[in-house]
Protein backbone atom coordinates (compact mmCIF):
# COMPACT_ATOMS: atom_id res chain seq x y z
CA UNK A 1 0.00 0.00 0.00
CA UNK A 2 1.13 3.47 -0.75
CA UNK A 3 0.33 5.89 1.98
CA UNK A 4 -1.12 8.99 0.36
CA UNK A 5 -1.64 12.26 2.09
CA UNK A 6 -5.12 12.57 3.47
CA UNK A 7 -4.90 16.25 4.41
CA UNK A 8 -5.64 18.94 1.80
CA UNK A 9 -2.50 19.39 -0.25
CA UNK A 10 -2.89 23.05 -1.11
CA UNK A 11 -1.57 24.94 1.90
CA UNK A 12 -2.96 28.24 0.64
CA UNK A 13 -6.46 26.90 0.31
CA UNK A 14 -6.33 24.79 3.43
CA UNK A 15 -5.79 27.45 6.05
CA UNK A 16 -7.38 26.52 9.33
CA UNK A 17 -5.50 25.04 12.19
CA UNK A 18 -2.06 23.50 11.84
CA UNK A 19 -1.40 20.77 14.35
CA UNK A 20 1.89 19.43 15.49
CA UNK A 21 4.69 20.54 17.70
CA UNK A 22 3.89 24.20 17.05
CA UNK A 23 0.45 23.77 18.55
CA UNK A 24 -2.74 25.09 17.00
CA UNK A 25 -2.58 28.28 15.10
CA UNK A 26 -4.47 29.98 12.25
CA UNK A 27 -2.08 30.04 9.32
CA UNK A 28 -2.58 33.02 7.04
CA UNK A 29 -4.40 32.38 3.81
CA UNK A 30 -5.47 34.42 0.83
CA UNK A 31 -8.94 35.87 1.29
CA UNK A 32 -11.06 36.50 -1.77
CA UNK A 33 -14.57 37.87 -2.05
CA UNK A 34 -16.56 37.20 -5.19
CA UNK A 35 -18.01 40.12 -7.13
CA UNK A 36 -21.66 39.42 -6.29
CA UNK A 37 -20.72 39.00 -2.64
CA UNK A 38 -18.92 42.36 -2.66
CA UNK A 39 -21.95 43.99 -4.21
CA UNK A 40 -24.29 42.40 -1.67
CA UNK A 41 -22.13 43.42 1.30
CA UNK A 42 -21.85 46.98 -0.03
CA UNK A 43 -25.61 47.29 -0.58
CA UNK A 44 -26.39 45.95 2.87
CA UNK A 45 -23.89 48.40 4.41
CA UNK A 46 -25.46 51.39 2.64
CA UNK A 47 -29.01 50.37 3.51
CA UNK A 48 -28.04 49.73 7.15
CA UNK A 49 -26.40 53.14 7.31
CA UNK A 50 -29.52 54.88 5.91
CA UNK A 51 -31.85 52.96 8.25
CA UNK A 52 -29.67 53.82 11.25
CA UNK A 53 -29.48 57.49 10.21
CA UNK A 54 -33.28 57.69 9.84
CA UNK A 55 -33.85 55.87 13.14
CA UNK A 56 -31.36 58.07 15.01
CA UNK A 57 -33.01 61.21 13.65
CA UNK A 58 -36.54 59.97 14.47
CA UNK A 59 -35.51 59.07 18.01
CA UNK A 60 -33.69 62.43 18.38
CA UNK A 61 -30.38 60.72 19.19
CA UNK A 62 -28.99 63.29 16.80
CA UNK A 63 -30.27 66.82 16.15
CA UNK A 64 -32.48 66.55 13.04
CA UNK A 65 -31.94 70.23 12.31
CA UNK A 66 -28.20 69.71 12.02
CA UNK A 67 -28.00 66.16 10.74
CA UNK A 68 -31.20 65.99 8.69
CA UNK A 69 -32.43 62.51 7.78
CA UNK A 70 -32.78 60.37 4.67
CA UNK A 71 -36.56 60.96 4.48
CA UNK A 72 -36.14 64.73 4.90
CA UNK A 73 -33.47 64.77 2.18
CA UNK A 74 -35.74 62.71 -0.08
CA UNK A 75 -38.61 65.15 0.39
CA UNK A 76 -36.30 68.16 -0.07
CA UNK A 77 -35.04 66.66 -3.34
CA UNK A 78 -38.63 66.17 -4.51
CA UNK A 79 -39.62 69.79 -3.89
CA UNK A 80 -36.34 71.16 -5.29
CA UNK A 81 -36.98 69.21 -8.50
CA UNK A 82 -40.67 70.07 -8.79
CA UNK A 83 -40.03 73.79 -8.29
CA UNK A 84 -37.29 73.70 -10.91
CA UNK A 85 -34.70 75.08 -8.49
CA UNK A 86 -32.49 72.03 -8.73
CA UNK A 87 -32.78 71.83 -12.51
CA UNK A 88 -31.63 75.41 -12.92
CA UNK A 89 -28.77 74.92 -10.44
CA UNK A 90 -27.61 71.72 -12.13
CA UNK A 91 -27.72 73.43 -15.53
CA UNK A 92 -25.57 76.30 -14.26
CA UNK A 93 -23.10 73.96 -12.63
CA UNK A 94 -22.93 71.72 -15.68
CA UNK A 95 -22.25 74.75 -17.88
CA UNK A 96 -19.44 75.91 -15.61
CA UNK A 97 -17.96 72.43 -15.41
CA UNK A 98 -18.26 71.88 -19.15
CA UNK A 99 -16.58 75.12 -20.15
CA UNK A 100 -13.91 75.06 -17.39
CA UNK A 101 -13.01 71.40 -17.78
CA UNK A 102 -13.23 71.64 -21.57
CA UNK A 103 -10.63 74.40 -21.60
CA UNK A 104 -8.42 72.47 -19.17
CA UNK A 105 -8.62 69.42 -21.41
CA UNK A 106 -7.71 71.33 -24.56
CA UNK A 107 -4.89 73.32 -22.99
CA UNK A 108 -3.70 70.43 -20.81
CA UNK A 109 -3.41 68.01 -23.73
CA UNK A 110 -1.82 70.58 -26.03
CA UNK A 111 0.70 71.95 -23.56
CA UNK A 112 1.36 68.48 -22.10
CA UNK A 113 2.21 67.01 -25.52
CA UNK A 114 4.51 69.91 -26.45
CA UNK A 115 6.22 69.91 -23.05
CA UNK A 116 6.67 66.14 -23.07
CA UNK A 117 7.96 66.09 -26.65
CA UNK A 118 10.31 69.09 -26.75
CA UNK A 119 13.03 69.03 -24.07
CA UNK A 120 13.73 72.77 -24.43
CA UNK A 121 10.10 73.77 -23.98
CA UNK A 122 10.04 71.32 -21.09
CA UNK A 123 13.00 73.03 -19.47
CA UNK A 124 11.33 76.42 -19.83
CA UNK A 125 7.82 75.47 -18.78
CA UNK A 126 8.56 72.89 -16.11
CA UNK A 127 9.45 75.35 -13.29
CA UNK A 128 6.14 77.19 -13.71
CA UNK A 129 4.10 74.01 -13.89
CA UNK A 130 5.88 72.52 -10.88
CA UNK A 131 5.34 75.61 -8.72
CA UNK A 132 1.72 76.08 -9.74
CA UNK A 133 1.02 72.36 -9.37
CA UNK A 134 2.51 72.32 -5.88
CA UNK A 135 0.65 75.47 -4.76
CA UNK A 136 -2.98 75.18 -3.66
CA UNK A 137 -4.47 77.05 -6.63
CA UNK A 138 -7.62 77.77 -4.64
CA UNK A 139 -5.49 80.28 -2.74
CA UNK A 140 -5.53 82.38 -5.91
CA UNK A 141 -9.32 82.82 -5.76
CA UNK A 142 -9.22 86.36 -4.24
CA UNK A 143 -6.67 87.44 -6.84
CA UNK A 144 -8.79 86.04 -9.64
CA UNK A 145 -11.80 88.05 -8.48
CA UNK A 146 -9.58 91.15 -8.49
CA UNK A 147 -8.52 90.40 -12.06
CA UNK A 148 -11.73 89.28 -13.72
CA UNK A 149 -14.49 90.19 -11.26
CA UNK A 150 -16.97 87.70 -9.81
CA UNK A 151 -18.85 86.59 -12.89
CA UNK A 152 -18.86 83.40 -14.95
CA UNK A 153 -15.40 84.22 -16.31
CA UNK A 154 -13.88 84.18 -12.84
CA UNK A 155 -15.56 80.85 -12.12
CA UNK A 156 -14.23 79.36 -15.35
CA UNK A 157 -10.72 80.61 -14.53
CA UNK A 158 -10.87 78.94 -11.12
CA UNK A 159 -12.03 75.61 -12.57
CA UNK A 160 -9.44 75.84 -15.32
CA UNK A 161 -6.57 76.54 -12.90
CA UNK A 162 -7.51 73.69 -10.59
CA UNK A 163 -7.89 71.14 -13.37
CA UNK A 164 -5.27 71.98 -15.97
CA UNK A 165 -2.04 71.18 -14.10
CA UNK A 166 -2.60 67.52 -13.29
CA UNK A 167 -3.50 67.05 -16.96
CA UNK A 168 -0.36 68.84 -18.22
CA UNK A 169 1.91 66.97 -15.83
CA UNK A 170 0.54 63.50 -16.59
CA UNK A 171 0.32 64.00 -20.36
CA UNK A 172 3.88 65.38 -20.46
CA UNK A 173 5.19 62.48 -18.36
CA UNK A 174 3.48 59.98 -20.65
CA UNK A 175 4.84 61.52 -23.84
CA UNK A 176 8.32 61.92 -22.31
CA UNK A 177 8.72 58.23 -21.44
CA UNK A 178 9.31 57.05 -24.96
CA UNK A 179 9.93 53.32 -25.41
CA UNK A 180 13.55 53.26 -26.60
CA UNK A 181 13.19 49.96 -28.44
CA UNK A 182 10.16 51.11 -30.40
CA UNK A 183 11.91 54.42 -31.03
CA UNK A 184 14.79 52.55 -32.69
CA UNK A 185 12.36 50.48 -34.74
CA UNK A 186 10.82 53.68 -36.06
CA UNK A 187 14.28 55.09 -36.78
CA UNK A 188 15.35 51.95 -38.61
CA UNK A 189 12.36 52.41 -40.93
CA UNK A 190 13.31 56.07 -41.54
CA UNK A 191 10.56 57.41 -39.29
CA UNK A 192 10.53 61.16 -38.77
CA UNK A 193 10.05 62.94 -35.46
CA UNK A 194 6.37 63.38 -36.26
CA UNK A 195 6.12 59.65 -37.10
CA UNK A 196 7.60 58.77 -33.72
CA UNK A 197 5.24 61.14 -31.93
CA UNK A 198 2.25 59.82 -33.83
CA UNK A 199 2.95 56.11 -33.77
CA UNK A 200 5.03 55.57 -30.61
CA UNK A 201 4.91 58.44 -28.13
CA UNK A 202 1.21 59.34 -28.19
CA UNK A 203 -0.24 55.81 -28.19
CA UNK A 204 2.22 54.92 -25.43
CA UNK A 205 1.09 57.92 -23.43
CA UNK A 206 -2.57 56.91 -23.42
CA UNK A 207 -2.53 55.41 -19.89
CA UNK A 208 -0.84 58.56 -18.51
CA UNK A 209 -3.23 60.78 -20.43
CA UNK A 210 -6.20 58.93 -18.98
CA UNK A 211 -4.85 59.17 -15.45
CA UNK A 212 -4.21 62.90 -15.99
CA UNK A 213 -7.77 63.39 -17.21
CA UNK A 214 -9.07 61.43 -14.22
CA UNK A 215 -7.15 63.63 -11.80
CA UNK A 216 -8.16 66.76 -13.73
CA UNK A 217 -11.79 65.67 -13.51
CA UNK A 218 -11.67 65.32 -9.73
CA UNK A 219 -9.87 68.65 -9.43
CA UNK A 220 -12.33 70.37 -11.76
CA UNK A 221 -15.23 69.30 -9.54
CA UNK A 222 -13.43 70.80 -6.53
CA UNK A 223 -12.86 73.93 -8.60
CA UNK A 224 -16.56 74.11 -9.49
CA UNK A 225 -17.58 73.89 -5.83
CA UNK A 226 -15.06 76.53 -4.77
CA UNK A 227 -16.06 78.84 -7.62
CA UNK A 228 -19.73 78.54 -6.77
CA UNK A 229 -19.13 78.90 -3.03
CA UNK A 230 -17.01 82.02 -3.18
CA UNK A 231 -17.60 83.62 -6.58
CA UNK A 232 -21.18 84.20 -7.65
CA UNK A 233 -23.01 81.75 -5.40
CA UNK A 234 -25.07 80.11 -8.08
CA UNK A 235 -25.46 76.57 -9.33
CA UNK A 236 -25.47 73.55 -7.04
CA UNK A 237 -22.60 74.99 -4.97
CA UNK A 238 -24.54 78.21 -4.41
CA UNK A 239 -27.61 76.14 -3.42
CA UNK A 240 -25.54 74.33 -0.78
CA UNK A 241 -24.15 77.60 0.64
CA UNK A 242 -27.58 79.28 0.72
CA UNK A 243 -29.14 76.21 2.35
CA UNK A 244 -26.43 76.19 4.98
CA UNK A 245 -27.03 79.83 5.83
CA UNK A 246 -30.73 79.16 6.36
CA UNK A 247 -30.08 75.95 8.32
CA UNK A 248 -31.88 73.99 5.58
CA UNK A 249 -29.57 71.01 5.96
CA UNK A 250 -31.79 68.72 3.88
CA UNK A 251 -31.38 70.97 0.81
CA UNK A 252 -27.63 71.19 1.45
CA UNK A 253 -27.42 67.39 1.53
CA UNK A 254 -29.30 67.21 -1.79
CA UNK A 255 -26.61 69.43 -3.31
CA UNK A 256 -23.81 67.31 -1.85
CA UNK A 257 -25.39 64.12 -3.22
CA UNK A 258 -25.78 65.74 -6.64
CA UNK A 259 -22.03 66.44 -6.68
CA UNK A 260 -21.25 62.91 -5.49
CA UNK A 261 -23.52 61.45 -8.16
CA UNK A 262 -22.05 63.64 -10.90
CA UNK A 263 -18.54 62.60 -9.89
CA UNK A 264 -19.47 58.91 -10.01
CA UNK A 265 -21.12 59.25 -13.41
CA UNK A 266 -18.21 61.22 -14.92
CA UNK A 267 -15.63 58.79 -13.55
CA UNK A 268 -17.70 55.91 -14.90
CA UNK A 269 -17.81 57.46 -18.37
CA UNK A 270 -14.05 58.00 -18.28
CA UNK A 271 -13.50 54.41 -17.15
CA UNK A 272 -15.56 53.06 -20.04
CA UNK A 273 -13.63 55.29 -22.41
CA UNK A 274 -10.31 54.15 -20.93
CA UNK A 275 -11.25 50.50 -21.40
CA UNK A 276 -11.99 51.13 -25.05
CA UNK A 277 -8.65 52.89 -25.54
CA UNK A 278 -6.89 50.09 -23.66
CA UNK A 279 -8.38 47.09 -25.41
CA UNK A 280 -4.93 46.00 -26.61
CA UNK A 281 -3.84 45.46 -23.02
CA UNK A 282 -4.36 42.33 -20.95
CA UNK B 1 50.57 44.66 -28.52
CA UNK B 2 51.35 43.44 -32.00
CA UNK B 3 47.88 43.82 -33.35
CA UNK B 4 48.26 43.60 -37.13
CA UNK B 5 50.51 40.62 -36.71
CA UNK B 6 47.77 38.76 -34.91
CA UNK B 7 45.42 39.11 -37.82
CA UNK B 8 47.96 37.95 -40.32
CA UNK B 9 49.03 35.07 -38.13
CA UNK B 10 45.57 33.59 -37.92
CA UNK B 11 45.21 34.00 -41.65
CA UNK B 12 47.78 31.34 -42.28
CA UNK B 13 46.05 28.76 -40.15
CA UNK B 14 43.68 26.30 -41.77
CA UNK B 15 40.02 26.44 -40.81
CA UNK B 16 40.03 30.03 -39.80
CA UNK B 17 40.93 32.76 -42.20
CA UNK B 18 41.72 36.30 -41.40
CA UNK B 19 39.00 38.85 -41.75
CA UNK B 20 38.85 40.95 -44.88
CA UNK B 21 39.98 38.14 -47.15
CA UNK B 22 36.83 37.43 -48.98
CA UNK B 23 38.18 36.95 -52.42
CA UNK B 24 36.97 38.88 -55.42
CA UNK B 25 33.24 38.19 -55.18
CA UNK B 26 31.18 41.37 -55.46
CA UNK B 27 30.12 42.28 -51.99
CA UNK B 28 26.75 43.59 -50.94
CA UNK B 29 28.10 44.92 -47.68
CA UNK B 30 31.62 46.11 -47.09
CA UNK B 31 32.82 47.20 -43.68
CA UNK B 32 36.37 48.54 -43.71
CA UNK B 33 38.54 49.75 -40.88
CA UNK B 34 35.50 50.46 -38.76
CA UNK B 35 36.30 51.95 -35.38
CA UNK B 36 34.00 53.26 -32.70
CA UNK B 37 34.48 54.28 -29.13
CA UNK B 38 32.16 55.45 -26.43
CA UNK B 39 33.18 58.12 -23.97
CA UNK B 40 31.97 57.40 -20.51
CA UNK B 41 32.05 59.94 -17.76
CA UNK B 42 32.85 58.63 -14.34
CA UNK B 43 33.01 61.42 -11.84
CA UNK B 44 35.29 64.15 -13.08
CA UNK B 45 37.23 62.28 -15.74
CA UNK B 46 35.94 61.16 -19.10
CA UNK B 47 37.14 57.74 -20.17
CA UNK B 48 37.09 56.63 -23.77
CA UNK B 49 36.33 52.96 -24.32
CA UNK B 50 37.10 51.52 -27.73
CA UNK B 51 34.20 49.25 -28.68
CA UNK B 52 35.14 48.45 -32.25
CA UNK B 53 38.62 48.75 -33.64
CA UNK B 54 39.65 48.15 -37.23
CA UNK B 55 36.72 45.90 -38.09
CA UNK B 56 36.71 44.43 -41.59
CA UNK B 57 33.77 42.52 -42.93
CA UNK B 58 32.08 41.79 -46.20
CA UNK B 59 28.92 40.06 -47.22
CA UNK B 60 28.08 38.59 -50.60
CA UNK B 61 24.57 38.76 -52.07
CA UNK B 62 22.38 35.99 -50.73
CA UNK B 63 24.86 35.07 -48.05
CA UNK B 64 24.09 34.60 -44.38
CA UNK B 65 26.99 35.71 -42.25
CA UNK B 66 26.86 35.04 -38.54
CA UNK B 67 28.93 37.13 -36.19
CA UNK B 68 29.77 35.45 -32.92
CA UNK B 69 31.63 36.77 -29.95
CA UNK B 70 31.63 36.97 -26.18
CA UNK B 71 29.07 39.28 -24.63
CA UNK B 72 30.19 42.87 -24.65
CA UNK B 73 32.50 42.41 -27.64
CA UNK B 74 30.64 45.03 -29.63
CA UNK B 75 28.81 42.74 -32.06
CA UNK B 76 25.48 44.49 -31.47
CA UNK B 77 27.27 47.83 -31.85
CA UNK B 78 28.61 46.63 -35.19
CA UNK B 79 25.08 45.79 -36.29
CA UNK B 80 23.84 49.17 -35.07
CA UNK B 81 26.50 50.90 -37.17
CA UNK B 82 25.59 48.91 -40.28
CA UNK B 83 21.91 49.65 -39.65
CA UNK B 84 22.74 53.34 -39.46
CA UNK B 85 21.28 53.60 -35.98
CA UNK B 86 24.67 54.29 -34.42
CA UNK B 87 27.39 56.59 -35.61
CA UNK B 88 31.02 55.51 -35.87
CA UNK B 89 34.34 57.27 -35.52
CA UNK B 90 36.25 56.14 -38.58
CA UNK B 91 36.21 53.61 -41.38
CA UNK B 92 33.64 52.96 -44.07
CA UNK B 93 30.44 50.99 -44.35
CA UNK B 94 29.16 50.52 -47.88
CA UNK B 95 25.93 48.75 -48.83
CA UNK B 96 25.49 48.06 -52.53
CA UNK B 97 27.95 50.78 -53.37
CA UNK B 98 26.26 53.38 -51.21
CA UNK B 99 28.03 54.58 -48.08
CA UNK B 100 25.93 54.22 -44.93
CA UNK B 101 25.12 57.59 -43.41
CA UNK B 102 22.01 56.64 -41.49
CA UNK B 103 19.11 54.21 -41.57
CA UNK B 104 18.08 53.21 -45.06
CA UNK B 105 15.34 51.36 -46.85
CA UNK B 106 17.93 48.95 -48.27
CA UNK B 107 18.42 47.51 -44.79
CA UNK B 108 15.94 46.19 -42.21
CA UNK B 109 16.66 45.26 -38.63
CA UNK B 110 15.26 42.33 -36.67
CA UNK B 111 15.73 43.57 -33.15
CA UNK B 112 16.90 41.61 -30.15
CA UNK B 113 13.67 42.41 -28.34
CA UNK B 114 10.61 42.06 -30.53
CA UNK B 115 9.83 45.74 -29.88
CA UNK B 116 6.34 45.47 -31.29
CA UNK B 117 3.87 48.30 -30.86
CA UNK B 118 1.53 46.78 -28.27
CA UNK B 119 -1.49 48.74 -29.48
CA UNK B 120 -1.21 47.39 -33.02
CA UNK B 121 -2.33 44.00 -34.25
CA UNK B 122 0.12 41.63 -35.91
CA UNK B 123 -0.99 42.87 -39.32
CA UNK B 124 -0.56 46.54 -38.43
CA UNK B 125 2.82 45.84 -36.81
CA UNK B 126 4.05 44.12 -39.96
CA UNK B 127 2.80 47.06 -42.04
CA UNK B 128 4.64 49.49 -39.76
CA UNK B 129 7.89 49.59 -41.73
CA UNK B 130 6.08 50.01 -45.05
CA UNK B 131 4.00 52.76 -43.51
CA UNK B 132 6.99 54.75 -42.21
CA UNK B 133 9.14 54.29 -45.31
CA UNK B 134 6.35 55.56 -47.59
CA UNK B 135 7.89 53.95 -50.67
CA UNK B 136 4.99 51.63 -51.33
CA UNK B 137 1.52 53.06 -51.95
CA UNK B 138 -0.90 52.52 -49.13
CA UNK B 139 -3.16 50.14 -51.03
CA UNK B 140 -0.32 47.72 -51.77
CA UNK B 141 0.83 47.44 -48.16
CA UNK B 142 -1.72 44.84 -46.96
CA UNK B 143 -0.65 42.41 -49.68
CA UNK B 144 3.05 42.77 -48.85
CA UNK B 145 2.33 42.41 -45.15
CA UNK B 146 0.21 39.33 -45.74
CA UNK B 147 3.02 37.79 -47.78
CA UNK B 148 5.55 38.41 -44.99
CA UNK B 149 3.14 37.07 -42.37
CA UNK B 150 2.67 33.90 -44.40
CA UNK B 151 6.44 33.59 -44.87
CA UNK B 152 7.06 33.46 -41.12
CA UNK B 153 4.13 31.10 -40.58
CA UNK B 154 1.83 33.48 -38.74
CA UNK B 155 -1.15 33.16 -41.09
CA UNK B 156 -4.37 33.25 -39.05
CA UNK B 157 -2.87 35.39 -36.28
CA UNK B 158 -3.14 38.70 -38.14
CA UNK B 159 -5.67 40.23 -35.80
CA UNK B 160 -4.02 39.31 -32.51
CA UNK B 161 -2.31 41.87 -30.31
CA UNK B 162 1.30 41.31 -29.21
CA UNK B 163 0.33 40.44 -25.63
CA UNK B 164 -1.66 37.53 -27.03
CA UNK B 165 1.46 36.06 -28.70
CA UNK B 166 4.17 33.82 -27.29
CA UNK B 167 7.77 35.03 -27.33
CA UNK B 168 8.50 32.98 -30.45
CA UNK B 169 5.49 34.37 -32.28
CA UNK B 170 6.49 37.91 -31.32
CA UNK B 171 9.89 37.34 -32.88
CA UNK B 172 8.21 36.04 -36.02
CA UNK B 173 6.31 39.33 -36.23
CA UNK B 174 9.60 41.15 -35.67
CA UNK B 175 11.07 39.20 -38.59
CA UNK B 176 8.00 39.65 -40.79
CA UNK B 177 8.05 43.41 -40.16
CA UNK B 178 11.60 43.52 -41.50
CA UNK B 179 10.93 41.17 -44.45
CA UNK B 180 7.83 43.09 -45.54
CA UNK B 181 9.97 46.05 -46.60
CA UNK B 182 11.92 43.76 -48.98
CA UNK B 183 15.36 44.78 -47.75
CA UNK B 184 18.53 43.99 -49.66
CA UNK B 185 20.24 43.30 -46.37
CA UNK B 186 18.62 41.82 -43.29
CA UNK B 187 20.27 42.65 -39.98
CA UNK B 188 19.40 40.29 -37.14
CA UNK B 189 20.55 41.19 -33.65
CA UNK B 190 20.50 38.04 -31.48
CA UNK B 191 16.82 37.63 -32.31
CA UNK B 192 16.48 34.20 -30.69
CA UNK B 193 18.63 34.86 -27.64
CA UNK B 194 15.74 35.48 -25.27
CA UNK B 195 13.65 32.49 -26.36
CA UNK B 196 13.42 29.19 -24.53
CA UNK B 197 15.57 26.39 -25.94
CA UNK B 198 12.80 24.53 -27.80
CA UNK B 199 11.34 27.65 -29.39
CA UNK B 200 14.82 28.81 -30.31
CA UNK B 201 15.53 25.57 -32.17
CA UNK B 202 12.22 25.77 -34.01
CA UNK B 203 12.96 29.37 -35.01
CA UNK B 204 16.44 28.43 -36.20
CA UNK B 205 15.02 25.64 -38.35
CA UNK B 206 12.47 28.02 -39.84
CA UNK B 207 15.08 30.66 -40.54
CA UNK B 208 17.19 28.01 -42.29
CA UNK B 209 14.27 27.16 -44.54
CA UNK B 210 13.31 30.79 -44.99
CA UNK B 211 16.76 31.98 -46.05
CA UNK B 212 16.85 29.33 -48.75
CA UNK B 213 13.51 30.60 -50.05
CA UNK B 214 14.02 34.37 -49.88
CA UNK B 215 17.74 34.44 -50.52
CA UNK B 216 18.06 37.76 -48.75
CA UNK B 217 21.57 38.56 -47.54
CA UNK B 218 21.67 38.47 -43.77
CA UNK B 219 24.02 39.63 -41.06
CA UNK B 220 23.15 37.60 -38.00
CA UNK B 221 24.54 38.42 -34.56
CA UNK B 222 24.63 35.63 -32.01
CA UNK B 223 26.51 34.35 -28.98
CA UNK B 224 25.42 30.78 -29.55
CA UNK B 225 28.08 28.66 -31.26
CA UNK B 226 25.72 26.00 -32.65
CA UNK B 227 23.40 28.72 -33.92
CA UNK B 228 26.28 30.48 -35.67
CA UNK B 229 27.33 27.28 -37.46
CA UNK B 230 23.84 26.00 -38.21
CA UNK B 231 22.65 29.25 -39.78
CA UNK B 232 25.76 30.80 -41.26
CA UNK B 233 27.37 30.37 -44.64
CA UNK B 234 30.33 31.92 -42.90
CA UNK B 235 31.00 32.67 -39.27
CA UNK B 236 32.90 35.79 -38.23
CA UNK B 237 34.46 35.60 -34.80
CA UNK B 238 34.82 38.73 -32.79
CA UNK B 239 37.21 39.32 -29.96
CA UNK B 240 36.35 41.61 -27.12
CA UNK B 241 37.52 45.02 -25.95
CA UNK B 242 38.12 46.43 -28.42
CA UNK B 243 35.93 44.39 -30.72
CA UNK B 244 37.57 43.22 -33.92
CA UNK B 245 37.06 40.37 -36.34
CA UNK B 246 39.48 37.74 -35.12
CA UNK B 247 38.81 35.15 -37.77
CA UNK B 248 36.42 33.78 -40.32
CA UNK B 249 35.10 30.26 -40.82
CA UNK B 250 33.60 28.96 -44.04
CA UNK B 251 30.82 26.62 -43.01
CA UNK B 252 31.11 23.61 -45.30
CA UNK B 253 27.48 22.41 -45.23
CA UNK B 254 25.19 22.73 -48.23
CA UNK B 255 21.86 24.50 -48.30
CA UNK B 256 19.03 23.83 -47.75
CA UNK B 257 20.36 22.77 -44.39
CA UNK B 258 18.57 20.96 -41.64
CA UNK B 259 19.30 20.43 -37.99
CA UNK B 260 20.82 17.04 -38.90
CA UNK B 261 24.11 18.75 -39.72
CA UNK B 262 24.60 19.46 -36.02
CA UNK B 263 25.09 15.71 -35.53
CA UNK B 264 27.95 15.54 -38.01
CA UNK B 265 31.48 15.02 -36.80
CA UNK B 266 32.65 17.99 -38.86
CA UNK B 267 30.06 20.26 -37.24
CA UNK B 268 31.08 19.20 -33.76
CA UNK B 269 34.72 19.81 -34.58
CA UNK B 270 34.03 23.30 -35.88
CA UNK B 271 31.92 24.03 -32.80
CA UNK B 272 34.75 22.80 -30.62
CA UNK B 273 37.21 24.98 -32.49
CA UNK B 274 34.99 28.03 -32.10
CA UNK B 275 34.47 27.30 -28.44
CA UNK B 276 38.19 27.19 -27.80
CA UNK B 277 38.83 30.28 -29.82
CA UNK B 278 36.16 32.33 -28.13
CA UNK B 279 36.82 31.19 -24.58
CA UNK B 280 38.78 33.72 -22.55
CA UNK B 281 42.38 32.53 -22.40
CA UNK B 282 42.05 30.13 -19.51
CA UNK B 283 43.96 27.31 -21.17
CA UNK B 284 47.69 27.53 -21.50
CA UNK B 285 48.74 29.42 -24.63
CA UNK B 286 50.55 26.60 -26.38
CA UNK B 287 47.90 23.96 -25.92
CA UNK B 288 46.04 23.15 -29.11
CA UNK B 289 42.25 23.08 -29.01
CA UNK B 290 41.04 19.52 -28.73
CA UNK B 291 39.18 19.36 -32.01
CA UNK B 292 40.65 16.51 -33.99
CA UNK B 293 41.48 17.13 -37.59
CA UNK B 294 41.60 20.90 -37.26
CA UNK B 295 44.91 22.33 -36.32
CA UNK B 296 45.12 24.54 -33.36
CA UNK B 297 44.32 28.14 -33.90
CA UNK B 298 45.37 30.34 -31.10
CA UNK B 299 43.46 33.52 -31.55
CA UNK B 300 46.26 35.72 -30.42
CA UNK B 301 43.72 38.12 -29.08
CA UNK B 302 45.01 41.47 -28.05
CA UNK B 303 43.02 42.93 -25.26
CA UNK B 304 41.20 39.73 -24.54
CA UNK B 305 42.17 39.14 -20.94
CA UNK B 306 43.43 42.53 -20.00
CA UNK B 307 41.33 45.71 -20.00
CA UNK B 308 38.86 44.05 -17.72
CA UNK B 309 39.04 46.75 -15.06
Amino acid sequence: MIAGPTAPTDPLAAGGAARGPLGRRRVARIRVVSRPERLAIGTVAIVAMLVFWQFAADEHWINPLAASSPSAIWHAAGSLISTGVLGKAVAETAGLFGVGFGFSLLVGLGVGIVVGWNPRVDAAVDPFVSILYAAPRIALTPLITVWVGIGFTAQVVIVFLTAVFPIIINVAAGVRTLDRNCFNVARSFLGTNIDVLRTVALPGAVPSIISGVRQGLAQALIGVVVAEYFVGQNGVGGLIVASGFTLNTANAFVGVFVFAGASLVLTGILKAFAQRADRWRI
Amino acid sequence: MAEPAAREASAREPGIRAAGEDGAAPSLLRVEQLSKSFSRRSGRETRTVAVLEDVWLSLRPGELLTVIGPSGCGKSTLLGCVAGLLGYDSGTIVVNGRPVEGPGADRAVVFQHASLLPWRTVRRNVEYGLELERRIPRERRPALAAEAIALVGLGGSEDLYPHELSGGMQQRVNLARALATRPELLLMDEPFGALDALTREAMQDELCALTSRTGVATLFITHDIDEALLLGDRVAMMSARPGRIAGMIDVPFDRPRSRDVTEKQEFRELAQLLRHSLRPAATSPGEPPGAAGVTGVGLAGPGRDEDRR
